[in-house]
């Protein structure tokens, strides 16, 4: 257990986790502060 | 995708500046995990099938969408001190202040909507009607308060990526790129002795 524990730890600590939490935090603020017209692109179907 | 293609072209740029990705890992944000809460909170909004909605009204919906914003305010202001953070602040409130004029969310006009070929992306033109994925309600430019402040800058093809943004996206993203730039050439990093200090705060 203690060992489980253990490399759970250096996974979440390491600069590899640290890096996609940064991006994922820098991302969420900057389309949670924008508002563009259509987040994902459209198509050009319609009435 | 436009705020997408903000950050991953100011990524480019700082990697052909000598940036490095390690050095964005250093850098101390606090109170990430609201962004991405509040963020989640309005993609359930944001990729709802599109409905009418009666223009200027507010519902518990729209109350809701406030408060996400207003999370993103306090986290800006917590990390008010990194470079662009300030401009990330000043493209939100001029986004969030259009929204609260106009019902709570980004008024676009149809015309603009058809400029860029998203048709597809409403069950209809009328006024009040919802655009799927984005922050967007239909509204004639007559009817749309602070119009300045809206969705006015149109980027149809053959851009490869048409779409319609305001004047706070464009501040926004000048503010990412400042934020990025300065993170990955390592002149936001906490000083080694700090990280685990930092860490705990965020």
């Amino acid at each position: 257990m203690k060992k489980w524990y253990s490399a759970l730890y250096k996974i979440v600590n390491s600069d590899t986790m640290r890096l996609v939490w940064i991006l994922l935090v820098i991302t969420a603020l900057v389309l949670g502060s924008g508002a563009p017209e259509a987040f994902g692109g459209g198509s050009g179907a319609g009435p | 995708m436009i705020l997408l293609l903000a950050i991953v072209v100011s990524i480019i740029l700082a990697v052909m500046r000598g940036g490095t990705f390690i050095a964005l890992t250093r850098v101390p944000v606090r109170w990430g995990v609201l962004a991405v809460a509040a963020f989640a909170t309005q993609a359930v909004f944001i990729y709802q099938q599109p409905t009418q909605r009666a223009a200027g009204t507010w519902g518990w919906q729209e109350m809701v969408f406030l408060a996400s914003h207003l999370l993103l305010l306090a986290v800006v202001w917590a990390n008010r001190r990194l470079a662009g953070m300030p401009l990330i602040g000043l493209g939100l409130l001029l986004n969030l202040l259009v929204m609260t004029a106009n019902g709570g969310w980004m008024p676009i006009t149809p015309e603009a909507v058809m400029q860029v070929g998203h048709t597809g992306l409403v069950p209809s033109l009328e006024t009040g009607t919802r655009v799927y994925s984005s922050k967007t309600i239909i509204l004639p430019a007559e009817q749309t308060r602070l119009r300045f402040l809206s969705d006015i800058f149109v980027l149809a093809r053959p851009f490869p990526i048409p779409t319609v943004f305001s004047v706070g996206d464009v501040i926004l993203s000048i503010g990412v790129l400042i934020l990025i730039q300065n993170a990955m050439l390592g002149r936001l990093a906490t000083p080694v002795g700090k990280a685990s200090e930092t860490r705990r705060e965020t």
